[in-house]
């Protein structure tokens, strides 16, 4: 019984932590086609912000809320400036979002030295058997899933994300409907950061505040959004609960290096077997042939 | 006075326009005019610029010359978004639909057309006109037939309840008996809602059914007006299309 709960809480914690990492990623690139290789960086700012918050007497939630804003609108300025101009080049986005990421981290570092005095997680912790867990981690794993659910209804049942997805689907077509594309373009860039920077505020207490924070979940954001696939909403999630089981079995198994070996190395069959990804395999088969009328 | 007169019988007006691909220009020079309720045909053969041509005047290809207006505005420099809201449904060559969405949602997709109108639009005008869309509304438009997805098109538009209406080839690839179809739809749309036609098309028998005068493309250019006596004479029609 004890067994049974630790595995899942870990299989929550692995899912919560692919799931966070990937979905600010995961949205510039389904929505727009941009790699945003500055991500690790927002989600650095937005710990940044929510720590600078939080230590300033500001409550965490309204802390992680701030980090949230202050990094949509730093994305929603640097699309504007500099992403616009590079649409449809993708190697000169993924070099200039780049460019991006190390300005960020090396003047965070300049500006704010080595490390920062962090947040520490709340909600303390409760036992089962002889283990004892994290609550905070459980509030991640439902954050995560609260998450989803707001993404899926604002992209499935919003006038925004109706024009977000069929700007994605033909954009001179949406802009010739009366789509001001440019300004879809721009939302959700600042979508995708706002996001980037909530998860690296939720990680804020979990973690030391220094300015490569980014680094130490960047990897799992790759790896999830390129199993994933294109399509964020379905392709991200089954991609993070897969990831996860792999990386929860293996790591209580074997110790953490080997729950990251075997991360690897499923990303690496799966993108061999379905090279667009989750989300690919499932639009293939939601775009089948149906004939509703011979009721097959 | 008069001038006031020249801006409401005039709904578009598209005076020596020049346009094209990066530095390629395929439009050279094109003037034309529409009044208010009319249903005007431009013909010619493939590759003569009646695509790009359309493209110039909803504005998803800059005007390199010239100038466009529509309701004695000018709109040259607005971009394909704004001319949208103005009034203008662009219906593409292929259709255009999003294959992705469903029927309902690509319909959805029309209600920024004439919105600064500021009238109510249900998408019952769509399914009023072509009842075929509301038995599929769920599906997604990317597994319709192509008849259906001709409907869908032009029903996406009319939830706009444009006052102009671009149409680029809406008979290709349809068989006979549905471009009747098509063109009987387009006659009644026109005539209940009073919306304007520009269409593009080769099929020669739509050309005759629906336009009350046109204009023959060639090489980029207009190389002749067509009077409604022209357009529905199938003799002129085969002399400027065929090869
Ligand atoms: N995106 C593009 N880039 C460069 N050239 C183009 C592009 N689209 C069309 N052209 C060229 O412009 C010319 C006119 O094309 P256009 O599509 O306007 O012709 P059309 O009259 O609509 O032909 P059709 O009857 O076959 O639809 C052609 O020579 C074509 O090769
Ligand atoms: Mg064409």
């Amino acid at each position: 019984m004890d067994g049974v709960f630790n595995a899942l809480y870990q299989f929550q914690v692995s899912f919560s932590l692919l799931l966070l990492s990937a979905i600010g990623l995961a949205v510039i690139f389904g929505m727009m086609g941009v790699i945003n290789l500055a991500h690790g960086e927002f989600m650095m700012l937005g710990a940044y912000i929510t720590t600078i918050a939080g230590t300033n007497g500001a409550p965490l939630a309204l802390a992680m809320l701030l980090g949230a804003l202050g990094v949509g609108l730093f994305g929603a300025v640097m699309e504007i400036v500099v992403v616009r101009r590079l649409y449809g080049r993708l190697l000169d986005t993924v070099a200039a979002t780049w460019a991006v990421g190390l300005i960020l981290s090396q003047g965070t570092l300049i500006l704010t030295g080595p490390s920062m005095q962090g947040i520490s997680s709340p909600f303390g912790s409760f036992s089962v058997g002889a283990t004892s867990y994290s609550w905070y981690r459980v509030a991640l794993g439902l954050v995560s899933v609260a998450l989803l659910i707001g993404l899926y209804l604002l992209f499935m049942k919003t006038k925004y994300g109706l024009r977000a997805r069929a700007t994605i689907q033909n954009p001179s077509i949406a802009r010739a409907l009366g789509v001001d594309t440019p300004r879809m373009y721009t939302i959700t860039f600042a979508l995708g950061s706002a996001l980037a920077g909530l998860a690296g505020g939720l990680f804020a207490p979990t973690a030391t505040i220094v300015p490569f924070f980014g680094v130490n979940y960047i990897v799992e954001a790759f790896v999830t959004v390129i199993v994933g696939g294109a399509n964020a909403l379905v392709g991200t999630p089954i991609a993070a609960a897969l990831l996860g089981a792999v990386n929860a079995a293996l790591g209580t198994e074997f110790g953490l290096y080997i729950g990251r070996v075997g991360l690897l190395l499923t990303t690496i069959v799966i993108i061999r077997v379905l090279p667009d990804g989750i989300s690919g395999l499932i639009d293939r088969w939601r775009m089948r042939p149906t004939d509703s009328r011979s009721g097959r | 006075m008069a001038i006031a007169d020249a801006a409401t019988v005039t709904m578009l007006d598209v005076s020596g326009i020049t346009a094209g691909y990066g530095r390629t220009m395929i439009v050279r020079d094109v003037s034309l005019a529409m009044r208010r309720g009319e249903i005007v045909a431009i013909v010619g053969r493939n590759g003569v610029g009646k695509t790009t041509l359309m493209q110039a005047i909803i504005g998803l290809l800059p005007l390199a010359k010239g100038n466009i207006a529509l309701d004695g505005k000018a709109i040259s420099t607005a971009p394909a978004n704004e001319r949208a809201r103005l009034g203008i449904g662009y219906v593409p060559q292929g259709r255009g639909v999003f294959p992705g969405l469903t029927v309902e949602e690509n319909l959805e997709m029309g209600e920024l057309i004439n919105v600064r109108a500021g009238v109510t639009r249900p998408l019952d005008i769509a399914f009023q006109y072509f009842p075929r869309l509301a038995e599929r509304r769920s599906q997604r438009a990317g597994t319709l037939s192509g008849g259906e997805q001709a409907m869908l098109a032009i029903g996406r538009v009319l939830v706009g309840q444009p006052s102009l209406m671009l149409l680029d080839e809406p008979s290709e690839g349809l068989q006979p008996n549905l471009v009747q179809q098509i063109g009987d739809d387009i006659l009644r749309i026109n005539a209940e809602l009073g919306t304007t036609v520009l269409f593009v098309e080769q099929n020669i028998e739509l050309v005759m059914h629906l336009a009350q005068r046109g204009y023959v493309m060639d090489k980029g250019a207009v190389s002749a007006e067509l009077g409604g006596a022209a357009v529905t004479s199938q003799e002129t029609l085969i002399r400027y299309l065929s090869v």
